[in-house]
């Protein structure tokens, strides 16, 4: 009994301090801060993107996931300054990408983009703004 | 462990009799003999989907941030072969824990390979929150001893509580649905800290634009329709959440029909971020079944026979 007490009583210790710390690094006990920043009803919302181009065509949406790029959009957006340090971290990216459409010429470039709403009183107002975050380009 | 008295227990007496009934329930090994083959069959589930980006992760060595047990462990960044070892050992110590061969082995076997599994899925940038109930779950299902007896239980109990093969419930099987009780509310129930630490306080964040932000960045159609039409409805909204993340802990000490309730109330809103978000925390949701007298769900033809 003394184990089983005690186990329990240290998972939800290091919740405990995995939530006070706000550390993810203690997973599975670590903060649990999913949708915990409350957005400003006047301010913006981004939403990171993703644009394919080819030699001498138009940039076009790539989805991010696993069965696209073969990484999720969070993934990316919590390694964002790694990305922008070293855009060579998106070649994984583009390479997974033409991987997966093999009968296609394969991309040149890489954008890694944001596209910003902003917000009054709570609402979308007016037209989305667009960002190019780091651009990653084939040598 | 079952029949462990409060002297044995290594805790002091007083403690000891508080403890017993709040960690310690004698409940079915039926229950949790159930609640098993649902689990493991879950897990299959999760790793064929939700956490399958293990194995896209062996192609993104350069977003490896392992977390602290990952890197305790000494875990390097995940490879194919490394993520398909991983894969075939869960799913086969999956299909023997469900078959109900050697449970505590075969268990053990999914619990060792599922949480480097689980650990690797979040140590490449994103950190999901809606697994630790299931992890916690697979750590503890192997604890309990006697389940392979209990598949006559609910049929045969004894007057004195046991069965031709054994006792019919058991204090270890109690702490392990209360182990995974107790996560499935910590996961409501913890969220609120960061809430309060990230938006200043709880009313900033009840009355925040957190679920339009959520909604403009990965609703559905019809969460796009509410942003547009009535975005009014988003503050009670998150009024209505934060009520249900603080008040979890009641659930714990609920019975019968309030306690059915208060699950169909949790999994109805897991319903509606669903439906609105995409978002469907499944990881969790089906772990609330370990509030449920899963043991009563015995084959219909068997019940019938007994009730004549």
């Amino acid at each position: 009994m003394a184990w089983r007490t005690l186990a329990i009583l240290a998972c939800v210790g290091v919740l405990l301090v995995g939530g006070l710390t706000r550390s993810n690094d203690l997973f599975p006990f670590g903060v649990l801060d999913q949708f915990s920043s409350g957005t400003d009803p006047n301010g913006e919302v981004v939403n990171t993107c993703l644009q394919g181009i080819r030699e001498g065509g138009a940039p076009f949406d790539i989805r991010f996931g696993q069965r696209s790029v073969g990484i999720e959009r969070a993934d990316v957006e919590n390694s964002l300054p790694a990305i922008k340090a070293d855009p060579q971290l998106l070649a994984p990216l583009a390479a997974e990408y033409d991987r997966r459409h093999p009968d296609q010429e394969p991309l040149n470039a890489l954008v890694l983009c944001q596209r910003i709403t902003s917000l009054q009183d709570g609402t979308a107002q007016g037209e989305e703004e667009f960002v190019e975050v780091v651009r990653w380009e084939a040598s | 462990m079952s029949s462990t008295s409060a002297e044995g227990s290594g805790l002091p007496v007083s403690t000891s009799s508080r403890l017993r009934p709040l960690l310690f329930p004698a409940l079915p090994l039926a229950r949790l003999r159930a609640l098993r083959v649902l689990l493991y069959a879950f897990v299959v589930l999760d790793v064929l989907t939700f956490s399958r980006d293990v194995l896209a992760h062996a192609h993104n060595a350069g977003f490896y941030s392992p977390v602290a047990l990952a890197r305790l462990l000494q875990l390097p960044a995940v490879t194919t072969p490394l993520a398909y070892a991983l894969l075939v050992v869960i799913l086969a110590g999956c299909a023997a824990a469900i078959a109900g061969w050697r449970p505590r082995l075969s268990g053990t076997v999914v619990a060792i390979a599922y949480w480097p599994w689980m650990l690797y899925s979040n140590s490449y940038g994103y950190v999901a929150h809606d697994h630790m109930a299931l992890m916690v779950a697979v750590a503890v299902l192997p604890t309990v001893a006697g389940v392979e007896r209990a598949r006559s239980s609910a049929d045969g109990t004894r007057a004195d509580g046991t069965t031709a093969d054994g006792p019919a419930t058991s204090e270890a099987a109690g702490w392990a649905l209360r182990a995974i009780q107790i996560a499935v509310v910590a996961t409501y129930f913890f969220s609120v800290i960061p809430k309060i630490l990230y938006s200043g306080s709880l009313a900033n964040w009840g009355n925040s634009a957190i679920l339009t932000w959520a909604s403009i960045r990965r609703g559905s159609s019809l969460a796009h329709w509410l942003v547009e039409v009535t975005p009014w409805v988003f503050i009670p909204a998150q009024w209505a959440g934060l009520a249900l993340e603080a008040l979890s802990p009641v659930v714990l000490f609920l019975r019968e029909k309030a306690l059915y309730l208060a699950v169909a109330l949790y999994l109805g809103f897991h319903l509606s971020t669903l439906v609105l978000l995409g978002i469907h925390f499944l990881p969790t949701a089906i772990c609330w079944a370990a509030f449920l007298p899963l043991e009563r769900l015995r084959r219909p033809g068997r019940r019938a026979l007994h009730s004549r």
